[in-house]
């Protein structure tokens, strides 16, 4: 069962660094970027066609920013068109298909140069794959913290304070897309190199395992900070009696708790995101190796039922984060 | 048209020849000409009718009427939050032709209701600073909310709105209604602004939905600011106690027009107000 679960893993943590991506957009812009399938696609094709010419270094790069640039794309259409943002998304990922075409004429572009990551599963490749994800976290953890970090939480206000004081809505809106989808393009560059390959019929699966990841991970957070007050380590204790668990718990409850400011949870929840994510692949790959049925032969889930599977999973997350949240 | 510091407005009151020495330190001028709103182009009512207004610096005016007599689209007219305006609104000289604050730095304005004002999911300290980057009272490229800024608003919170070092964490949801409007008025007046108190403060109904002590304290608090910072303020209020006490000029507003402007309410009774309010002649 471990061995089938190793396979799994990198791709789910780039999954997962993507997801951070599509959070930036989601949580502080409040929509379902759609822009993200084409920037994930085309991050691919740009990193392998550029890898193949230079290094690996340069296609990371390059496919960053072809996400990036798709990102403003979207942002252009929304702020100067007034295009609705989802379908400005769904423009956006259309368009990308043709160029993505125009790079890989048969619609596949294969890797001929070193990688950086392995093809075969090897721990190393976990630990690049992490590193990636805890730097965007807490880049994202300082981000918050700054000015423009203050202009991205104003962006969840009500309409009503957006139309009266956010005077700097279009610059917000670009970059943070931007930002976003040069994430997600990287998470592209990242699979294509440890795919070796790239393809343009690719990745159609990582909207909805990214949004089950998001809605899953706040559900989480919701509980894990709920439990968190209700055995009161959040609140001040006598110092005396203060064990070092207790005060391990305090610390980790500020950085969790839904009580405290956005800046103070926010590497904590697109860190729980990673994880979601990694965990909707995980149980898609299972299925799709039969892996469950040497747990027990009861679970012997048909490969195909996969998508079926974890579309129900998602289903759940929803329902619960919702629930978490109404409570 | 580009948006005008503080400065920008201060150099051009002292270079125009029609600007009063008063406008320095005290507060902006408003002036309204024949400003009249409907809510659609195509709608024949009128919410404001021809006003024409005139608010001095350092005045503190009162504005009262009936439900829907157009006193908050008076209020509106002058933030600059009105489309579809006919007329013109000034302050400072300035043409207010969008939301007053990307006209124009200095201007306080506390909603009706607050969901305009604050963001409720986030922190006291995250509030204020974003109504600070907003507001232009924040100079710096790079922000961050820093132990030492912490520390300056949170002797401000203190000194000014009766709010301690560990309000600055909690969640503005989780603030008590009295503490929340001190809040939004302490925000206006002084902490969106850099280091300069505001020179237009706008109340809508700032008290109206708080009890009785603690609409006291609000009032209490507003009034002692503006009459400090001699602040220009227009104040919209259902409690014509506080408008007689506290403003040196009531606006009665009637069916979107002002019906009778009281020069020297100290001298009105509250029986009298009572009467224009109602209209009644007996």
């Amino acid at each position: 069962m471990i061995e089938r679960m190793l396979p799994h893993i990198v791709p789910g943590l780039i999954y997962g660094i993507g997801a951070l991506g599509l959070a930036l957009t989601f949580r502080y812009l409040k929509f379902p970027d759609f822009t993200v399938l084409g920037s994930i696609m085309l991050g691919g094709i740009v990193s392998v066609t550029v890898t193949n010419q230079t290094n690996p270094f340069f296609g990371i790069i390059a496919g960053s920013l072809i996400g990036g640039l798709l990102g403003i794309v979207t942002g252009f259409l929304i702020h100067r068109l007034k295009i609705q943002p989802v379908l400005a998304g769904i423009i956006t990922f259309t368009a990308s298909y043709s160029l993505g075409y125009l790079l890989a004429k048969e619609g596949t572009v294969a890797l001929q140069n070193n990688s950086i990551l392995s093809p075969t599963f090897k721990s190393i490749d976990v630990v690049k794959i992490f590193l990636v994800a805890a730097t965007i976290c807490s880049f994202i953890h300082l981000l918050i913290r700054t000015k423009f970090g203050s202009l991205l939480l104003a962006m969840t206000a009500d309409k009503h304070f957006l139309r009266l004081r956010h005077r700097e809505q279009g610059k917000v809106f670009l970059i943070t897309l931007f930002l976003g989808n040069a994430i997600v393009g990287l998470a592209g560059a990242l699979y294509a190199l440890k795919e070796y390959a790239a393809h343009v019929q690719s990745h159609m699966d990582f909207l909805p395992f990214s949004l089950g990841a998001i809605f899953g991970g706040n559900a989480v957070a919701i509980w894990i900070s709920r439990k968190l007050n209700k055995s009161n380590v959040g609140n001040p204790v006598d110092e005396k009696t203060q064990t070092n668990s207790k005060y391990l718990l305090r610390t980790f409850s500020t950085f969790v708790s839904t009580e405290r400011d956005e800046s103070s949870r926010i590497g904590f929840l697109f860190f729980v995101y990673v994880i979601g994510c990694l965990f909707l692949k995980e149980v898609s790959g299972l299925i799709h190796c039969n892996a469950f049925t040497t747990i027990h032969p009861a679970l012997d889930v048909p490969a195909n039922l996969q998508y079926l599977v974890v579309a129900v999973i998602i289903a759940i997350f929803v329902w619960w984060a919702g629930w978490e949240e109404e409570d | 048209m580009g948006r005008r510091r503080l400065e920008d407005v201060y150099m051009i009151a002292k270079s125009s020849p029609t600007a009063s020495n008063s406008d320095f330190g005290s507060g902006f001028r408003v002036k309204l000409t024949n400003v009249s709103f409907s809510p659609s182009r195509y709608s024949y009512k009128q919410v404001l009718k021809n006003i024409s207004l005139e608010i001095e610096p350092g005045e503190f005016v009162a504005v009262i009427g009936s439900n829907a007599a157009g006193k908050s689209a008076l209020l509106k007219a002058i933030a600059g939050e009105l489309r579809n305006l006919s007329g013109e609104v000034r302050i400072a000289e300035q043409i207010i032709d969008r939301p007053v604050n990307q006209v124009i730095d200095g201007v306080g304005i506390v909603h009706q209701f607050d969901d305009s004002d604050l963001i409720e999911h986030l922190s006291v300290a995250q509030n204020i600073a974003i109504r600070q980057i907003l507001g232009g009272g924040h100079k710096s490229k790079i922000f961050s909310i820093t132990q030492s800024w912490r520390r300056e608003v949170a002797q401000d919170l203190g000194s000014k709105a009766e709010m301690g070092a560990e309000d600055l964490d909690a969640l503005v949801r989780n603030l008590a209604g009295g503490k929340r409007q001190m809040l939004s008025v302490a925000i206006a007046i002084h902490l969106e602004h850099h280091r300069n108190p505001c020179r237009l403060l706008l109340l809508d109904e700032h008290t109206s939905r708080l009890d009785h002590r603690n609409a006291e304290k609000v009032m209490e608090y507003t009034a002692e600011e503006i009459r400090r910072i001699q602040t220009t303020a227009l104040m919209i209020t259902h409690r014509y106690i506080d408008a007689k006490k506290y403003a040196n000029r009531i606006l009665v507003i009637l069916d979107g027009a002002i019906y009778k402007d009281i020069k020297n309410p100290k001298d009105v009774s509250i029986e009298e107000i009572n009467k224009y309010v109602e209209r009644r002649t007996d």
